[in-house]
């Protein structure tokens, strides 16, 4: 080859990595800079140098000049909201962008296996039977990955699993979780059981507490880290089944990994904030219209994006009114408006 | 010369069977075509010998070995599939289409580095397409985009080419243009090459070997010349033609249908 050659292709190589690189690192910037702003936010009014020095005072030895409630607020109540929106926020939109690749389709949302369905279940079947806070967190992760794993089977044929068959098989489980769920709100009692129900089908971070913090997080990032690894595998499982399998992809084991990874993240995500749509499907395509439809650049963009766009719906329903407004709402009504928009201005193209 | 990918007494069925008892070997710097009617069984024979089904009888070897022993990646190391039909939903730029050729030599969670991407650079070179490197995938000709999967073939660095109607769908000067680049790659990097075709005259202008293909078994093979007759073609397709010498050694064929201008004719003679 000749040197010409291979000069042309180390800069055009760095032409087209650099400008992705950049919009990364400011999108994390960003994101950075509204996870601090969104501490100040809420009833406490605390001031910037205070919040800062409480902060600080984990990490260095700082002169305490604040009272136990600013402790409180901090670090007990808003820090572990602000976290959660973020790890739910750029989970939900990372899962979409991996699916919207593997599916080949960019109108598939995180919950196309029918994880939402079968958490949300979990969710209302575990009030109903008057379990606590905890049990109901478990009995919508198990729901929510066993509904996955049913849609698995079904659409599993002479061990290949494809696409079509996975996206009508979601449809059926998720069907069959959405009757069962109407049929506990049928049954709820509707003065105490129904509302709690209904409010939780709506999503909220509005309960989320330390511990839950240090429970969910761990799940999600592992998913996270897992998605980032096969990222530009995505790319190739984008070609079609069998193109993959010519260019020496093994197609049954990294669509079994991404199910996996995006599974584990929207069951944790959902057990622990009910069900918050419109994020994985909307996210994914302004990451596309940021950094192009490589996966490579376009699954940390994805995340990076939903983990503030998260974070500033969660900001509006604390802040808004008197009264929290849930997240389902916001993100639909905000989300839903957003993507026709752009819908219209890319003329349908995914770019 | 050594056969590179061979076919032994193979036989594939569906509900029905495709084809059976067929054996062909390929061979480095040859270019072989494979001609036969629609629903001969081409497609299946080719995605048979590149291990995406498997034989119901029979074998397929590869450099001597069971196709079936090899590896994923270890087989697409050396087979390089171009399919007839192929739908891209993301746009995807040029360069980085055949960039996704290297995917063979890369590890499970690694991602193209700068040796990948300067031989997927080579590859569009060879076939005449690195002006085309930054475009849209999906906003290229048909030509264009059948020479880029070509690009994206010679990235995985196979010795075998398998092309499954690669000059279908494409305008009669992209038709020639993808012809002269497949019998450069078999002549200057030594590809053992084998594209199905429903162009005779495009296996007598670049085939160095040619299978007649019909009803699942093997019609006749051999040397162009030898294999592309009237009587062949005839019992293959049920028209008449007539294979005409031109100057040098070179043939074309004409089919003997009855030219249109006289049917024409005869109506305006009635009135």
């Amino acid at each position: 080859m000749s040197r010409a050659v291979a000069a042309r292709a180390t800069s055009a190589r760095a032409e087209e990595g650099a400008r992705q690189r950049a919009i990364l690192a400011g999108l994390e910037v960003s994101v950075l800079a509204i996870a601090l702003v969104s501490l100040f936010l809420g009833r406490y009014p605390i001031d910037p140098s205070t919040l800062v020095r409480v902060v600080a005072s984990r990490l260095v030895p700082v002169e305490r000049t604040w009272v136990d409630n600013v402790e409180t607020v901090v670090w007990n109540i808003r820090l572990p909201r602000v976290a959660m929106a973020m790890f739910v926020g750029g989970s939900l939109a990372i899962s979409g962008a991996a699916f919207q690749g593997m599916f080949r389709n960019p109108l598939v949302s995180p919950d196309i296996l029918g994880v939402t369905a079968g958490g949300g279940f979990g969710a209302a079947l575990a009030i109903l039977l008057g379990g606590n806070t905890l049990a109901i967190q478990l009995s919508a992760l198990c729901f929510g990955v066993a509904a996955v794993a049913l849609t698995y089977l079904i659409g599993r044929i002479y061990r290949t699993t494809p696409t079509l068959m996975l996206v009508l098989a979601g449809i059926v489980v998720g069907s069959i979780f959405s009757a069962l769920l109407s049929l506990i709100k049928y049954v709820a009692d509707p003065n105490e059981k129904l509302p709690a129900i209904v409010f939780w089908l709506m999503g909220s971070l509005s309960t989320v507490s330390k511990s839950e913090t240090v429970s969910a997080i761990p799940p999600m990032a592992a998913g996270i880290a897992t998605l980032l690894a096969v990222r530009w595998r995505i790319n190739i499982l984008s070609l079609g089944d069998e193109e993959a399998r010519a260019l020496g992809v093994k197609v049954e084991l990294l669509k079994g990994v991404i199910i996996v990874a995006c599974t584990l993240i929207t069951a944790t995500a959902v057990s622990v904030c009910g069900i918050i749509g419109w994020v994985g499907l909307v996210i994914p395509h302004v990451g596309r219209l940021l950094v192009g439809p490589n996966h490579r650049w376009l699954l940390p963009a994805s995340l990076l994006l939903g983990s503030g766009y998260l974070i500033l719906i969660d900001d509006l329903s604390r802040t808004i009114t008197a009264a929290e407004v849930p997240l389902g709402i916001l993100t639909a009504l905000i989300g839903a408006p957003f993507f026709a928009l752009m819908l219209r201005r890319t003329r349908g193209g995914w770019h | 010369m050594t056969a590179t990918l061979a076919l032994e007494h193979g036989s594939f069925s569906y509900d029905r069977p495709i084809f059976a008892g067929l054996s062909l070997a390929l061979e480095c710097g040859r270019v072989d075509a494979l001609l036969g009617p629609n629903g001969c069984g081409k497609t299946t024979l080719l995605r048979c010998l590149g291990g995406a089904l498997a034989l119901r009888e029979g074998r397929v070897t590869l450099e001597g070995r069971a196709l079936g022993e090899y590896g994923e990646a270890e087989r697409a190391r050396r087979i390089a599939f171009v399919f007839q039909e192929h739908h891209t939903v993301f746009p995807y730029s040029v360069l980085e289409a055949v960039r996704m050729g290297r995917t063979p030599h890369l590890g499970f969670l690694a991602s193209p580095g700068p040796h990948d991407t300067a031989i997927a650079e080579r590859a569009l070179e060879t076939v005449g397409c690195s002006h085309l490197r930054s475009a849209r995938y999906t906003e290229i000709s048909g030509g264009e985009r059948q020479l880029v999967l070509i690009a994206r073939a010679l990235a995985q660095e196979p010795s075998i080419l398998l092309l499954d109607e690669p000059t279908s769908h494409l305008d009669f000067g992209n038709q020639m243009l993808l012809l002269m680049v497949v019998e450069r790659l078999a002549r200057e990097q030594g590809l053992a090459v084998l594209m199905s075709t429903h162009h005779p005259d495009h296996a007598l202008l670049v085939a160095h070997h040619v299978y007649l293909m019909k009803e699942g078994s093997i019609l006749a093979q051999g040397a162009p010349c030898d294999v592309v007759t009237a009587e062949h073609l005839r019992a293959l397709y049920g028209i008449e033609v007539s294979v005409m010498a031109m100057d040098g050694d070179r043939q074309v064929v004409v089919p003997m249908l009855q030219p249109h201008s006289d049917g024409r004719q005869k109506r305006e003679e009635k009135r």
